[in-house]
């Protein structure tokens, strides 16, 4: 017996060490409960972050000076934001979680993420549970994860538990359908849909391709949807090729490759095997996960004309500009949860920007040629709103920051705007 | 016969709640052959796997040649000159004999290719011949050779490396004459180079023929030794039982006394190993079927209750009833004792009584249902109507000895109210004790009208026991006789080989 | 001495006799210390406690129908796709009405259940070869068929996704499985055709017939998943029941099944399907990430056939 209850408490020593280490990596719980000041929060924001490193020194003078006076006054309520974290780290999810987390903490929120066991919305379902089950107060959904089958469940799960919820990499609030549409969109804890222009951004990729001369094409993307919505890629993608006359020659969308640097590597061989006169590819989908392997491809077999155009951002973005391979690029479309963090900050503080959920316009940054993208990479992991602009975001600190203010900040976002305010001289 | 060899001192042994061996002392010294009896569940099959580094001892010593033994494993018992031939299958099927004799010793026949096979099966040829089994094939897969060859394979096995003890647990049951004979050679042969033997065996005549010494073993206790010229089969068999024990425990009758009607037909039976079997079996007669161990008589015994197919030939009951699986069998009340009890007969790792109702299951299910009442009181009466000495009716049939577990089996048919039993080599393995108890109870069930088709290598219980002994010889019928007190073993065998 | 020496084997005997018949009570006991330490409390909110009931209802189902096939020794690795093919022909069909899409679950569970267990009776291919191979046909042609993606069901079956439903349709299925496993002739020859089938046929099983039947439940339990399945998460894709068949093994064992035969008994079913997920459940209000639940079911799940295989030699009754 004696032998049994040492292993027991042995193995609880070793759980508990092993809980507390990943518990910090999670974005866990803060200690603290009660309501904060916004001074306490100014001094956390400023010093804790290191990734705030770049953007403290910039500031409007004038404004900072009518802020730091107001907002010092203001007590703000505290209240937890959670989020799924499926645990990548790529130039997508990676500053989608440190902005995510640094808005939380700036607002006065607490993080607390859920990790899904997989990819299927079953996975996520399950995450949207465990959130539920830690008592948060609003969550940002990543609409992709869930798609057209899973959403009406989430949402129900959300309006069950009487939470704040939104969505973000999402379709427009109406294309979401009827069976989601029934439960929310009369709720005032829907806060909306944060959209990308996906025709948009895929038919500039190809634009670019068809400019470098590559109209014979390989398509990488996500799994074809029954009815091509209007707003999305693969429709880019066709008005393109009607428009400047380029063909896709082959597609792979089964998710089970494209999740991997080898599925990429393989889906490029196999490609080239079938069709040795295609020109470039169109990664419409999954693109942190595929693109090494594309990447490595290509470069095994010394295609120097062979050009590449993405949606999504990938690792190491700016090495395969730099090699020619990486001539378009649209991403960084990773604020939408902080939007629907300053949403649900401002609703638990008594003043809500809007009355139900609504569609926003969430900007891809488009790049468009090798400097761009270096430009780009040079501030891409800096923190888009630093703790006082994110203050400034709330109507008990800021009383002119209404639902206009908010739409405009959300149109604003681009890599010209992040310049202006934390790299004016 | 000096040196002492092995010994022994308070060994103990127990499996849960069971001692198997309890305060154990004995030597066996060098070119020694040292007989080991005693009834089912004495201890001594548990104490020779102790000194074979099959079982751990739970306490006392072990010397070999004066320095303390603890094997934890047979191949630390191997590395001590110490082998180990059983008395169930030894040796893996689905591998040559030359595997299975070098086994755990491939790295002899190592070299920069690998395994040298070829050196392996010469060696193994080498090994067979001196075992006096040449005729066997060491390339060959051990599941192609027939039972006796494999029991032979895994002698050559042991004796390979010459140990310093070979311990034999009742391998003779498993061998015909020629077997034996070849067994008695090997232990001659282990005596002549200074090697000792610990042979065990229920064959009180073997025993004195072979041993020159023998230890009686008794619930797990030692009960004396004898020299050689103190052994006699009486005095054994008391020492053994701890009581007197009669010389004859066979039928005492030789009147016809079994009923005109048939039960069972078999006509025109063939299959790779029966040829054109045609016979009846009458209500409450007992029919020996005696021969050579591979004259198809076992496979005639499959094959009447459905578990060989035949390939023409039909076995047919009283009400018209083809018999073409065990199933229908069981269905009508037909029971099978297989030879290979711990294989066939039960199921080791389950409950007494759920052995015991298995066959009776389907008779028990009441709208749909089987109650824990029914099946409780149908393991209690067979257990105790058949003295089954067991600690709780819910352990393991494991937990039991060999003559224990022969009853178990028993119960399960009667259980089923069979009125047809196929027993096939019913006492093999087990102690007089209990085959006294077998042949009464088979008595008895003549009496009430069953009929018992009785398999059996031992010619002196077909002639106790049977109403009409059958002789095959070549998978086919030799010839029939009837009991009578003149019927000997002489004229059996004539017709035998 | 030797009576000393004895009392202390048969005490010896006895701790290592009490963990091997009642490790998963100790699994049990040390997950909901450790996990409620560790989520401070969380994991015994009613609101946590009902969520753990809920999810355990699809490893209830499968743990418990499984009882029979894994009494025989086996296991169903073509289990998942199962769950996949049958939640993907209910919501094929679930426009129409929840019944049909019922009925559509169930019958696809049991067709593909027959066909496993049909293959089983028949032919002496081993068990996990045979379902594996089966499951893996199913999802090969499970991408093309749905164009890899989701089947959608209508927002009113989101109303079946209910806990009380479940946890009562749970209760329901483990009665019906408890009789059929501990009464009737369904779970004793299961047991007996883990332990020997030699035997078993040799006692007048009708072998073939009880290996079918025990896929054949196996099917039904598939229906019943896939249908609450789409009920759940709104559609059925081919990722559906991913994984399902590993961690109702892991269940197994956790709740005491590493072997067949008589060992596996009925609370292995309903012990391992609770404490699999009260694991998950501790884990994830602990804030561990996947990868590290994975590898602690993965470490758990060895440590439990390790001990049981050392510890065996004591189950002598």
């Amino acid at each position: 017996m004696k032998r049994v209850l040492a292993i027991l408490l042995a193995a609880t020593m070793t759980f508990s060490l092993v809980a507390c280490g990943n518990g910090g990596n999670a974005g866990a719980e803060s200690t603290e409960s009660n309501t904060e000041s916004t001074e306490n929060k100014e001094d956390g924001g400023a010093g804790e972050e290191a990734k705030d490193e770049t953007a403290s020194g910039a500031e409007d003078a004038g404004e900072a000076a009518t802020d730091e006076g107001a907002a010092s006054d203001v007590e703000l309520k505290s209240f937890k934001m959670g989020y799924i974290d499926n645990g990548s780290q790529d130039g997508t999810t990676t500053p989608l979680r440190n902005n995510l987390v640094a808005a939380i903490e700036s607002l006065g929120g607490t993080p607390v993420a859920a990790q899904p066991a997989g990819n299927t919305p079953d996975d996520y379902l399950d995450a949207l549970d465990t959130l539920i089950s830690q008592g948060v107060d609003g969550v940002a959904l990543p609409w992709v994860s869930f798609m057209f089958a899973g959403s009406p469940a989430a949402v129900k799960k959300c309006e069950d538990a009487g939470i704040y919820y939104g969505f973000y990499w999402s379709v427009d609030c109406e294309t979401l359908g009827e069976d989601t549409l029934s439960i929310c969109q009369d709720s005032p804890k829907f806060l909306g849909c944060f959209y990308q222009q996906e025709n948009d951004a895929a038919y500039a990729a190809m634009e670019t391709l068809h400019n470098y001369d590559c109209n014979k094409l390989g398509y990488i993307g996500l799994a074809a949807s029954n009815e091509m919505q209007e707003n999305s890629r693969d429709y880019g993608v066709q008005k393109a090729c009607e428009d400047f006359g380029m063909e896709i020659l082959v597609e792979q969308r089964d998710q089970s490759v494209t999740m991997t640097a080898e599925g990429g590597a393989t889906t490029v061989e196999n490609f080239l095997a079938a069709y040795p006169d295609m020109e470039g590819i169109v990664i419409a989908g999954n693109t942190q996960f595929v693109m090494p392997g594309v990447a490595q491809a290509i470069a095994s077999k010394g295609l120097t004309d062979f050009k590449v155009a993405c949606i999504d951002f990938p690792d190491d973005m700016e090495t395969y500009a730099e090699e020619g391979v990486l001539v378009y690029d649209a991403g960084a479309h990773v604020t939408g949860p902080v939007y629907l963090t300053i949403l649900v900050a401002n609703a638990m503080n008594g003043t809500p920007l809007i009355e139900k959920g609504r569609s926003f316009n969430q900007q891809y940054i488009k790049l468009t040629s090798s400097e761009e993208i270096e430009q780009w990479t040079a501030i891409a992991d800096e923190i888009v709103y630093n703790t006082d602009e994110l203050l400034q975001c709330l109507q008990v600190v800021n009383p002119d920051f209404d639902a206009d203010a908010f739409n405009e900040l959300v149109l604003n976002y681009s890599y010209n705007d992040i310049m202006a305010r934390h790299h004016s001289e | 016969m000096e040196t002492v060899l092995l010994k022994a001192e308070n060994i103990y042994k127990t499996f849960g709640a069971t001692k198997a061996v309890t305060d154990f002392s004995m030597e066996i010294r060098a070119g020694e052959v040292r007989g080991l009896i005693g009834e089912n569940g004495s201890g001594k099959s548990t104490f020779s796997s102790v000194v074979a580094g099959v079982y751990n001892k739970d306490s006392g010593t072990l010397y070999v040649n004066g320095s303390e033994y603890v094997p934890h494993s047979t191949v630390e018992a191997s590395a001590h000159g110490i082998a180990l031939v059983v008395q169930e299958a030894g040796v893996i099927a689905e591998i040559s004999g030359a595997c299975n004799i070098f086994l755990n010793k491939e790295k002899r026949f190592e070299d920069k290719f690998g395994i040298n096979y070829k050196k392996m099966n010469q060696a193994a040829a080498e090994a067979l011949k001196n075992v006096y089994s040449g005729h066997i094939d060491p390339s060959v897969k051990t599941a192609m050779l027939n039972l006796e060859d494999r029991k032979l394979v895994e002698i050559a096995k042991a004796m390979c490396d010459k140990p310093q003890l070979l311990i034999i647990d009742e391998t003779s049951n498993a061998l015909t004459t020629r077997g034996r004979e070849i067994l008695y050679k090997v232990i001659d042969d282990v005596k002549g180079y200074g090697g000792s033997v610990m042979f065990i065996t229920h064959d009180l005549d073997e025993l004195i023929q072979v041993c020159d010494s023998v230890t009686v073993m008794r619930d797990g206790h030692f009960v004396a030794t004898l020299p050689k010229e103190k052994m006699a089969i009486k005095d054994l068999r008391e020492l053994m039982v701890g009581r007197e024990i009669s010389d004859n425990y066979y039928r005492p009758d030789f009147e016809k006394d079994y009923e005109d009607e048939v039960v069972l037909k078999a006509e025109s039976l063939t299959a790779p190993e029966i040829k054109d079997v045609t016979f009846e079996l009458h209500k409450g007669e007992i029919l020996g079927i005696g021969g050579l161990s591979d004259c198809g008589m076992h496979d005639l015994g499959k094959a009447l209750f459905g578990i060989e197919k035949l390939d023409s030939g039909t076995v047919t009951l009283a009400d018209g009833t083809k018999i073409t699986n065990p199933k229908v069998a069981v269905e009508k009340r037909m029971g099978y004792m297989s030879k290979n009890r711990d294989t066939e007969a039960i199921i080791l790792q389950f409950p007494i009584d759920d052995n015991i109702c298995l066959p009776s299951l389907a008779r028990l299910v009441n709208k749909g249902i089987i109650k824990a009442k029914d099946e409780r009181e149908l393991a209690y009466t067979w257990a105790e109507k058949l003295s089954i000495k067991l600690r709780s009716i819910h352990s393991y049939c494991a937990t039991l000895s060999g003559g224990n577990k022969q009853k178990v089996v028993l119960a399960k048919w009667l259980g089923n109210e069979s009125k047809i039993i196929i027993m096939d080599c019913p006492t093999r393995g087990i102690d007089i004790g209990v085959k006294e108890a077998i042949y009464n109870l088979m008595q008895e069930l003549k009496k009430k009208g069953i009929s018992i088709i009785m398999i059996s290598e031992e010619l002196a219980e077909l002639i106790g026991m049977s109403d009409r002994i059958m002789v095959m010889k070549d998978y086919s019928i030799s010839k029939i006789l009837d009991r009578s007190p003149e019927l000997d073993e002489k004229t059996i065998i004539e017709y035998m080989i | 001495m030797s009576g000393k020496n004895e009392l202390r084997q048969k005490s010896a005997i006895s701790w290592q006799r009490l963990v091997l018949k009642g490790y998963p009570f100790l699994i049990l006991a040390f997950v909901l210390i450790l996990f409620g330490i560790l989520s401070k409390g969380a994991l015994f909110a009613p609101r946590n406690i009902k969520n753990v009931l809920e999810a355990s209802f699809p490893y209830l189902i499968g743990c418990m129908a499984s009882l029979f096939i894994f009494a025989q020794g086996e296991q169903d690795f073509a289990l998942s796709s199962n769950i996949a093919l049958s939640a993907i022909a209910a919501a094929a069909v679930s426009q129409f009405s929840a019944p049909l899409a019922i009925l559509a679950a169930m019958a696809v569970g049991i067709i593909v259940g027959c066909a496993s267990g049909g293959m089983y009776a028949k032919f002496p291919i081993p068990v996990f070869f045979l379902t594996m191979c089966i499951g893996n046909v199913i999802a090969g042609f499970l991408g093309p068929l749905t164009n890899y993606q989701s089947v959608r069901t209508p927002v009113s079956f989101l109303d079946f996704d209910n806990a009380y439903l479940k946890i009562g349709l749970a209760v329901v299925f483990g009665i019906i499985t408890w009789i059929l496993y501990q009464k009737t002739t369904y779970g004793k020859y299961s047991k007996a055709l883990g332990a020997s089938s030699t035997v078993s046929e040799q006692s007048g099983i009708n072998l073939g017939k009880y290996k079918f039947a025990a896929f054949v439940v196996t099917g039904i339990a598939a229906g019943i998943i896939a249908f609450f399945s789409i009920c759940k998460s709104g559609g059925a894709s081919k990722a559906t029941g991913t994984m399902f068949h590993f961690n109702v093994m892991v269940a197994m064992a956790l709740g005491g099944a590493t072997t067949g035969g008589p060992k596996v008994r009925f609370g292995c079913a309903v012990l391992g399907a609770l404490i699999l997920n009260l694991l998950t459940q501790g884990m994830n209000l602990a804030m561990i990430d996947v990868g590290m639940q994975n590898l602690m079911k993965g470490v758990l799940f060895l440590a439990v056939m390790v001990l049981t295989d050392r510890l065996s030699r004591f189950d002598v009754d």
